[in-house]
This record gives C-alpha cells, sequence and structure tokens, in this order.
C-alpha cells in the first residue's frame, strides 16, 4: 500500500504534536509555518459559544496579523458574515451569475406548510439544510419526495432547532474542495468512503488493519481509523464479499457508502485533475463574495457535463486534506497563506526546517484559566544537530530528567527523555552545534551519576525535534479513573515497601542490642583492622 | 515573630504569596499589585523585548522580568525595578565608591572613608585607617548580601585579619576603608520625592524566657519567622561567627538567658542573615526622610530605590541627619511589606502610582490573585518567550461558598459546574469533602452573573439536593480549578512515584546494612553459642 499513499510534505513529517492532530492541524501548521521563519507567534484563549478556545497571531516588525483555524484577517469580517450564512452567500453568487443548486432560503418566520408550498418549483431530489451550519451539520440529502421533505424540515426546525433552512435541488456529481488564494486555485481535493485496496495476499480484515496502521502514520487520519462496525460488514457483504475474503491485486473495496473522513474516508488529490473552466469559476466565486481573499470552494462537477456547480464557501476550511492525501500530491497551504500575509518573508524556505514547537503545554495553559497569551519561544533558524543517547543506567527517567532538566534548558539544548525498559533510558540531545552537544556528553559524564551509569551508546538522531526539554509520558492519553488506579497501585506499594524496611530496622536494631553484638564489638573492629593487614600483605 | 502589634497588607496575605519562592516575592507583589487594577499583565524570558537594553542579572530562571500595559504605554520591570531607573544609575549603585562619590558631592552625608585598588598594599590602608581613627569598617566594592564585608575593626590586628580574609581569602582586591558608625540602621524605601515605607533593621537576635537554652531560642525563632513570607527564606543560621559573637557575651548555645534579656547573635543587621525588620515609618525624624530623598535625588536617574542609613549616637554634630552607606535602585521590598513588628508599606502601590498615575486610587480586585508558578511554566519549559496573565476588571469581587450535600459527586456535574463557571467569567474552585459533600467557592466582579450562576447550578439536573449557601471574603486565585482535575492528578502521580522511589532507596540501604551483619565474620562465628544461650534462657524458664 506503501505507493499508493500520496507525496508528502517533507517539512511536516514527524512535526506534528499530537495534540495538534486533534482538530488543530490547520492552526498548527500556518502557525508553524510562521513561526519556522522568525515571525512572532502568539497563541491567545477567548470564549467561544460558552467554551474557551484559542486564536493565534503572527507578527514581524510592523505587521500583524490574527488568524482562527486557516481563517485570517484579510478576509474582512463583512465576507466572513457573508460565508457563514448560506443564505447570503447564494444570493451573493447569483447576483454575479455564478452557478448555484436551484433553491430558496426561508427565515424563522415561514412555517413548514409555507416551505413545502416554495419547494413545489424545485425538482426532486432536494437537499434541506440550516444556513448557518458548519461542517456537514444538519445536511440532509436525497430527498425524494413530499414526504421525506417533510421530515426532513420537522428533524431541522424540532430536533436539530435550526430556524433558519435552504431548499435546494441535488446536483448529481462528484463533490470537491478547492483551496483559493486571491487568484489562485491551489488544491483540490476529493473524499472517498473507506476503503482497502487487495493485494492478493492478505484478507479483508487484514487489509483494514494495514491500512490503519498506515492512518496512524498520517497526522490528519491519526485519530480517525476505520472502525470495524455492522456498517462496514453490511457494505462489504452487499459486495459479495466477507471479512475473510482476499480480494485481487489492485482491487478496491469500499467499505462504506459515505465518504466522511472522520469515519474512515480517504481524502484524494485531484489538483491537476481540474480544468480551466472549473478554476474559473471557482476564482469567480471567490471574487463575487466583497473582501474575500482566500477560502474553501465546495463544489460539484456535475455527472452530466462536468460543469462546476458552487455549493458554499468556507472562511476557515480544514487544511488536513490538503497537507495529508492518502493518494496524490500534498499541497502546501500553509506556505501559500503566509507567502500572502507576510509577503517580506517569502523568500525564507522552511523546507530543511528541523524544530517545531509543543502544543500540549501551550493548549493546557491557555485552558488553565490564569494565562490570556502565550508567545512562543522563538525558533532556531539554522538546522539543529541532534544525537540520541541510550544509556543503560540504575537510575530512573524521572529522577533523571529532574537533575538535568534546568541544566539542559541553560546549555541551550533540546529534546526529550524516555524510559526505554527498566535499565535503560532514551534521550535525544539537540543543539545548534556539535559543541553543544558534547556539553551534554560532559553533563552525563559528570561525577554525579558515574557509579550509576553502566554503559551509554550515541547515534546520530534524523527527526524532528520539539524545542523545550521534556519527559515523555502517556498519562495524557490516560482517564481519571487510571490515574487514580495508578496512584492507589503506587501508594501500595509504598505501604508494603515501608513495611519491609520497618521489619529489616526492628531485625537491624535486634542485633545491635543482643549482648553478643555488644560483647563482639571489639573482636569485630579486630577483624576489620586483621583483614587490612591480610591486604596489605597480599 | 508574628506579633500581635503585626499588621500586614490585606491583599498581599501570606495566603497569596504562599507559592511565592524567595527571590519572586518582589516582582510578585509589583506584578500583582499592576494587575489588580486592570492592568495588561506579561511575563517575559530573558532578552525578550526591552530587557535586550536593561540591566539585569541572574535571569535564567523565569518570575522576576514582567511588564505592564494600559492605553497609555508598556513599562518593563526586572524585580521591583522599573524601566523609569536608567542603565546608568544601576552601574553606580552596583560601584559603592561611585556612590559615595557622587553623595558626597551632593553633599550627602556618608561615612568619612577612601577606596583602596588592586595596586595599593595593605600597609596603605593600614595607615589610612590610623588617620580617621578606629573602629573601622572594610568593604568589598562590589560584595552584596554582606558578602565582604567586616565591620567594627577595633585596632590594626583586626584591620590585618581582615584584609587577609576579604582581599586574599574572597579575592576582592577593591575595598573600601571607612569610619565604622555604630547606631540605628535603616531601610528607607523612596518614591520619586517621597519616603513611603522604612525599617529599622535590627541585627538577629533572640530574647531569653529564663528557661530555654540560645540553641532552643534560635529554633523557636526559626519556626516563627518560616511564618513570615519575606523572612521564611531567612532562619538564623548557626555559624562559626554567631558563636564567636556569642561567645564574646560570654555566653555559648546552651547558655539561658534571662527573661526579657535580648541577646545580640550578631553584628550585621542584614535580613538574609537573621535580622529582623521594624517598620518605623510613622516615627521617622524628618532629617532622616530628607537624607534619604536626598540621596535617590543625587543619583541621575534614579527615581525610586532604597537607602540604607545609619542614625549615629555617638557622632550627632558629623552624622546627625543620618549617614548614607548604600543606594540600592533594585531593592528587596520583602521586609518592608512582612514586617516583624509594625505595619507593612504598600511599597508596590507606591510604584505603580508612580509608572501608571491614571490608575492611581481606582478600586482594585484586592482578593483576587494568580498563580505564578502555573503563568511562568511554559517560561521554565522554554516553550514560551512572553506569557500573558488573563486581566481582570479593578473592582471588587463577590465571593460565595456554595456547599451541595449528598449530591453527585460525579466528574460530569463537576464539569457542568466549570463550564457554568467558565460562560459566566468566574472565578473559584470546587473541593470535594470525604462526606461526599461538594463545595464550590466562587467570585465575579458583577452580582449578576454571580446569581445566573447560582440559578444554573441550583435549577439543573445534575445537582438537586440540599445546599447551604454563604457570604465569605476569601482571597480568590484566578481561574476555576474542580477537584480532581487531570493535571492534578498528574502532580499527585509523579509526588508518589518520587516518594515510592525515596522509600525504595531507603529499604535498599538497610537491606545492605543487614546483609552485611549477618555477613560478619563474628557474628557467624559466634551463632552457635547464641543458640546454646537462648537454649539455656528457654530452659530456665
Amino acid at each position: 500500500m506503501e505507493n499508493k499513499h500520496g507525496k508528502r510534505l517533507p517539512h511536516l513529517i514527524d512535526s506534528i504534536p499530537s495534540e495538534a492532530k486533534r482538530n488543530r492541524i490547520s492552526m498548527y501548521t500556518i502557525a508553524l509555518e510562521g513561526w519556522r521563519r522568525g515571525l512572532n507567534l502568539n497563541f491567545y484563549s477567548y470564549i467561544n459559544n460558552n467554551k474557551l478556545d484559542i486564536k493565534y497571531s503572527l507578527n514581524s516588525p510592523g505587521r500583524i496579523h490574527h488568524f482562527e483555524g486557516s481563517g485570517g484577517d484579510l478576509n474582512t469580517e463583512k465576507a466572513i458574515e457573508i460565508c457563514d450564512d448560506k443564505a447570503l452567500t447564494k444570493t451573493q453568487l447569483k447576483s454575479t451569475a455564478v452557478p448555484t443548486p436551484h433553491g430558496k432560503s426561508f427565515e424563522n418566520n415561514k412555517t413548514i406548510s409555507e416551505i413545502m408550498d416554495h419547494a413545489k418549483t424545485l425538482y426532486f431530489p432536494l437537499v434541506v439544510k440550516p444556513t448557518d451550519g458548519s461542517g456537514g451539520k444538519g445536511v440532509v440529502s436525497n430527498i425524494k419526495d413530499n414526504k421525506e421533505l417533510k421530515e426532513a424540515l420537522l428533524y431541522l426546525r424540532d430536533t436539530l432547532g435550526f430556524q433558519s433552512l435552504i431548499v435546494e435541488e441535488y446536483v448529481p456529481g462528484e463533490e470537491i474542495r478547492v483551496f483559493i488564494v486571491g487568484d489562485n486555485v491551489l488544491a483540490a481535493v476529493k473524499r472517498i468512503p473507506a476503503n482497502v485496496i487487495g493485494d492478493g495476499i492478505n484478507p479483508i480484515s487484514k487489509l483494514i488493519e494495514m491500512k490503519n496502521e498506515l492512518r496512524k502514520s498520517i497526522p490528519h487520519l491519526y485519530f480517525r481509523p476505520i472502525k470495524l462496525d455492522s456498517t462496514v460488514k453490511k457494505t462489504i457483504h452487499a459486495a459479495g464479499y466477507t471479512l475473510d475474503s482476499v480480494p485481487k491485486q489492485d482491487e478496491r473495496i469500499f467499505l462504506r457508502t459515505t465518504s466522511n473522513i472522520s469515519t474512515g474516508g480517504d481524502p484524494i488529490d485531484v489538483t491537476e485533475k481540474i480544468t480551466n473552466e472549473q478554476k474559473k469559476t471557482a476564482i469567480k466565486a471567490v471574487k463575487s463574495i466583497p473582501g474575500l481573499v482566500h477560502c474553501g470552494v465546495d463544489m460539484v462537477i456535475t455527472n452530466e457535463d462536468d460543469t462546476p456547480v458552487i455549493l458554499e464557501l468556507n472562511t476557515r476550511p480544514g487544511l488536513g486534506s490538503h497537507l495529508f492525501p492518502v493518494e496524490g500530491e500534498a499541497r502546501d497551504i500553509p506556505k501559500a497563506i503566509i507567502d500572502l500575509y507576510f509577503p517580506n518573508t517569502k523568500g525564507i524556505s522552511t523546507e530543511r526546517s528541523n524544530v517545531f514547537f509543543d502544543f500540549q503545554k501551550i493548549k493546557e495553559s491557555l485552558i488553565a484559566g490564569s494565562t490570556k497569551a502565550i508567545e512562543v519561544f522563538p525558533a532556531e533558524k539554522n538546522k539543529l544537530i541532534a544525537k540520541r543517547y541510550i544509556i543503560n543506567t540504575s537510575i530512573d527517567a524521572i529522577e533523571f530528567y529532574q537533575w538535568l532538566n534546568k541544566r539542559v534548558l541553560n546549555l541551550n539544548l533540546n529534546g526529550f527523555i524516555e524510559q526505554v525498559d527498566e535499565e535503560n533510558i532514551e534521550i535525544v540531545i539537540a543543539g545548534k552545534t556539535e559543541n553543544d552537544i558534547r556539553s551534554f556528553s560532559d553533563l552525563i559524564g559528570s561525577r554525579r551519576f558515574k557509579s550509576q551509569i553502566f554503559n551509554i551508546t550515541k547515534e546520530y538522531w534524523g527527526s524532528p525535534i520539539k524545542l523545550g526539554f521534556e519527559i515523555k509520558n502517556d498519562y495524557l492519553f490516560k482517564s481519571n479513573k487510571e490515574l487514580e488506579n495508578e496512584i492507589e497501585d503506587i501508594k501500595k506499594k509504598m505501604k508494603q515497601t515501608k513495611k519491609e524496611d520497618n521489619l529489616l530496622n526492628q531485625r537491624i536494631n535486634m542485633i545491635q542490642n543482643s549482648r553478643m553484638w555488644k560483647m563482639t564489638s571489639p573482636l569485630r573492629n579486630l577483624g576489620g583492622k586483621i583483614k587490612k593487614c591480610g591486604r596489605i600483605f597480599e | 515573630m508574628v506579633e500581635n502589634n503585626t499588621e500586614w497588607l490585606p491583599h498581599l496575605s501570606s495566603e497569596i504569596v504562599s507559592d511565592v519562592h524567595g527571590n519572586l516575592l518582589d516582582a510578585y507583589a509589583v506584578a500583582l499589585e499592576g494587575w489588580q487594577r486592570g492592568l495588561k499583565l506579561r511575563w517575559h524570558v530573558k532578552d525578550s523585548e526591552k530587557f535586550r537594553e536593561m540591566e539585569t542579572w541572574f535571569v535564567d530562571n523565569p518570575g522576576q522580568l514582567f511588564s505592564l500595559t494600559s492605553a497609555g504605554g508598556t513599562h518593563y520591570f526586572f524585580r521591583t525595578r522599573g524601566d523609569k531607573i536608567s542603565n546608568e544609575a544601576v552601574y553606580i549603585g552596583k560601584d559603592k565608591n561611585k556612590t559615595k562619590q557622587i553623595l558626597s558631592e551632593n553633599g550627602i552625608p556618608i561615612p568619612e572613608g577612601a577606596f583602596f585598588s588592586e595596586t595599593q598594599s595593605n600597609s596603605d590602608i593600614h595607615r589610612y585607617a590610623s588617620s580617621i581613627g578606629f573602629p573601622v569598617v572594610v568593604k568589598s566594592l562590589d560584595g552584596s548580601f554582606g558578602r565582604g564585608i567586616l565591620t567594627n575593626i577595633q585596632d590594626e590586628n583586626e584591620l590585618e585579619y581582615a584584609l587577609i580574609y576579604v582581599r586574599g581569602e574572597l579575592k576582592y582586591k577593591n575595598v573600601i576603608v571607612e569610619h565604622h558608625i555604630p547606631g540605628n540602621e535603616y531601610r528607607i524605601y523612596v518614591v520619586g520625592n517621597k519616603v513611603v515605607g522604612a525599617i529599622n533593621r535590627i541585627p538577629a537576635n533572640v530574647i531569653g524566657d529564663g528557661a530555654n537554652s540560645i540553641e532552643t531560642l534560635i529554633k523557636n525563632k526559626n519556626k516563627k519567622r518560616m511564618e513570615n513570607p519575606r523572612l521564611k527564606s531567612c532562619p538564623i543560621n548557626i555559624t562559626k561567627e554567631l558563636e564567636i559573637q556569642i561567645d564574646k557575651l560570654n555566653y555559648d548555645l546552651n547558655s539561658v538567658p534571662k527573661t526579657g534579656e535580648k541577646v545580640f547573635l550578631s553584628e550585621k543587621s542584614n535580613i538574609s542573615l537573621g535580622g529582623d525588620p521594624v517598620d518605623v515609618l510613622d516615627d521617622l525624624p524628618l532629617e532622616i526622610m530628607n537624607t534619604a530623598v536626598g540621596a535617590i535625588q543625587a543619583i541621575p536617574g534614579l527615581v525610586h530605590g532604597a537607602v540604607d542609613l545609619i542614625l549615629s549616637e555617638q557622632h550627632p554634630t558629623q552624622y546627625g541627619d543620618g549617614v548614607v552607606l548604600e543606594v540600592n535602585p533594585t531593592a528587596q521590598i520583602g521586609s518592608l511589606l512582612y514586617p516583624i513588628k509594625g505595619k507593612g508599606r504598600d511599597i508596590p502601590a507606591k510604584i505603580i502610582d508612580y509608572y501608571f498615575p491614571e490608575t492611581k486610587g481606582k478600586g482594585k480586585a484586592s482578593n483576587l490573585y494568580f498563580n505564578l508558578s502555573e503563568v511562568l511554566s511554559p517560561l521554565a519549559d522554554r516553550i514560551a518567550a512572553v506569557t500573558e496573565v488573563n486581566s481582570v476588571e479593578p473592582t471588587g469581587l463577590y465571593v460565595r461558598k456554595i456547599t451541595v450535600f449528598e449530591g453527585e459527586s460525579n466528574s460530569g456535574s463537576h464539569y457542568f459546574i466549570k463550564q457554568e463557571a467558565l460562560k459566566n467569567n468566574l472565578f473559584g474552585f470546587t473541593k470535594i469533602h470525604e462526606s461526599g459533600a461538594t463545595e464550590i467557592v466562587i467570585a465575579s466582579h458583577n452580582k449578576q452573573s454571580l446569581d445566573n450562576f447560582r440559578r444554573n447550578i441550583i435549577e439543573s439536573n445534575s445537582i438537586q439536593s440540599h445546599i447551604k449557601e454563604e457570604v465569605v471574603n476569601d482571597a480568590v486565585q484566578l481561574g476555576f480549578f474542580l477537584d480532581g482535575d487531570k493535571t492534578q492528578l498528574i502532580n499527585e502521580l509523579t509526588k508518589v512515584k518520587e516518594e515510592l522511589r525515596k522509600v525504595k532507596k531507603k529499604k535498599q540501604a538497610s537491606q545492605k546494612q543487614y546483609q552485611k551483619m549477618l555477613g560478619s565474620r563474628v557474628w557467624r562465628a559466634t551463632r552457635p553459642l547464641r543458640n546454646f544461650t537462648s537454649l539455656i534462657r528457654k530452659l530456665a524458664r
């Protein structure tokens, strides 16, 4: 399957911390690009729908821009307002003759029967969606008759609580997402349902496992595996297979009918396949909204004649599918965005950069309640040199870390420490020069731990470096209950160890207080002296 | 010694500063004052923004560099020193000789003395000392915290010893030799042309009770110093020097002083060496005030800072208006905030008044504070270059304590509480009692949002039970903290892991000792004998 997945962006490989993989890819990759170019990067908290959320800003002397996800302040507030309201978008597109599905929008003052009445002018199948929904929330498609239409309207109004609605004709064709900056189409991506491709050897169940392994290696899909649920099994059976069937080489088996990435769908880059006419229409759509500079355009390429129809415009589209397609080429949108916002940094390439910044602690600090904003420690301009140490020692990683942490940071070194097993610790250290690394070697060679370190092996480390010095652990992926249990276990162990220690001390006291021990004390001292003399004569 | 006649500032209670360690106290007190007035507060790593140009030291660890911003602009601070003080003033303050020179030029009384550079010999110094007359003081040009200072040198012999010690052993070649002036030592804080705080520094001492030894009295006094945020980091240490000092009084550590007898344990009055700060602002003579203000104004570019001076009983004519020993642009103010006797003086407020006059007299959120280590942690981890503390409104807080009995204390309802708190912009925390009751302390600038919260919590389905509500006046930390939060659990886990490690180590040591004893040849050789004696004992029974 290796050769099938997309061509990746080298400077994003292993450079996205897990915390950012969860719905923060757009924010993190744009921030990372700007930061690597030497811009000041600030993250700050704000209240969004009663929840604490994070925005960020980048600045160079004399220029500051604020961002939210992949959206930035070069898009005017008015433009964002229009795009957030699908009815306004539709009106705007229509007025500039950009093709959109036939349909109508309805405010909350229109009753369901009034909507039904108006819908009579439209041809089934229909789609119903809220005017202010996002991320596909509340979209009901493939409505075939009046009965289904009524059900859909009731569902949106009563169950989901959306009042303003759009009813429009369903356009059969391929849905694609196009990313546009100014006059340029930078990327286009489509989604296909969860699937595996046969190799003539492995059964479907194994192929799914392998596909999930692959997904784990792609930041955007890390938390989105294909789940082997009843829908998947049904789909496989409907295609005439079972989990144990072995598909032929290169045969693609679809596992679902819906193409959401979150349920295992694949993003596939189709930038090269977009026709000029399709590009022109997408750009025209963006131009029809005054003040809109960059956005994601959702369009359908109709089955009938490949002409494009514009569905909606997103001012904060997720970039994950463009950056990490499963098939096709990855597109460097963050680079284009930073070029747009900070044209004077255009010449600074970050392709060879091997540093990235922690997001876990930044996020934790911002939601803990005391900290409003965090300016990220500036990036190293040059590539860092890194070494990996495997240390065979009786000291455990936590103790080592506590001793090393400040010293490493004060030497301007970065890296991490991890307990490999009972006797081995792995330490990765990165610095600007070989000399910097040598100062770390001196540190662990110092007298402090000498008697407890048995062996050190050193090798070159090629992966990117997260700035700072951390001890790796998996606490953050554990639930509170698991943590509580671990604490209990340790407390029990502690109690047991204390008991054993007391017992030993009782025995020691017994011996020390015994008459015989006291009586033989001169003899023991003498014995010691004799032993020493013995050594002299040997 | 937290005596009954001590009055500290209510908005700097020991609870509020309990997590603030030693040298961070100064910065925290000033930063907190600005923040409580509604200014934007940011903490910086070294060399960040304007700190690149400001003279600072020992700033590898965060917590000493911060900036405050109002609509009018930003000011940068290193500990208590703000950017209105020039670097030149800082250089002068560090150079004791230069300080003396400038003070003297401006007619500020200083002890008569002279500076001796590396090239000058000890005999030059001897000659000079004889000419001004003993007793004299020898001090290194650039030592601080009382290092390299020897006072009350009585004769040629003691002087020779002092010079060997300071110039030889400590390698402070550049020294000042001046009159030793016995008297009361003061530290006076001046902002602009006003004295805003003054303490009398009394050398480390204990007061006898007719029952306890000096050693016990020191121990007891140190226990009381532990309760004082400034003094907890400076206990009276039993040193060679201290023993020599009490020997001069014909005492040793085991002596039992009479009831009420004050025994001085040092000649130096430094707080860091165990000295007692006593607030004297209200009784400070006008001449002394004038001298202190004059000293600050004499140094170019120095607009606030501390003056150390002595009021001599023995030289009323020469030194009657007080004699200035040192001027400190980066002064510690802890002892002025937390004197052992008298009132704590609000130096931070006076400093902020000076930098942000538009905020003067504004009400402030005085029972709200922030967790310093939380705000500093991204800086300490070298993840951030700057962190900004959430701003607050400069108004009083309404604080309520709501106790929910027999409520479900599952985390679901707790997160509901947190969400409600965030929604209404409230601060506070929850605490689960062993009885199962949940205590919610909640605070807001706005009574309306407090009521909203209360109503939502009580009306919500997640908590339906007996509820008690009280109005309290507790200090509240910024943010909202749930008992049993993940970070808390992780901290707890790290703590117990560390403890377990220690216990294991201790057990290993015991094991080793035990094995060694069992392994001892003599012990093994006498085993038959031991068995025999125990047999006899048993038989005898």
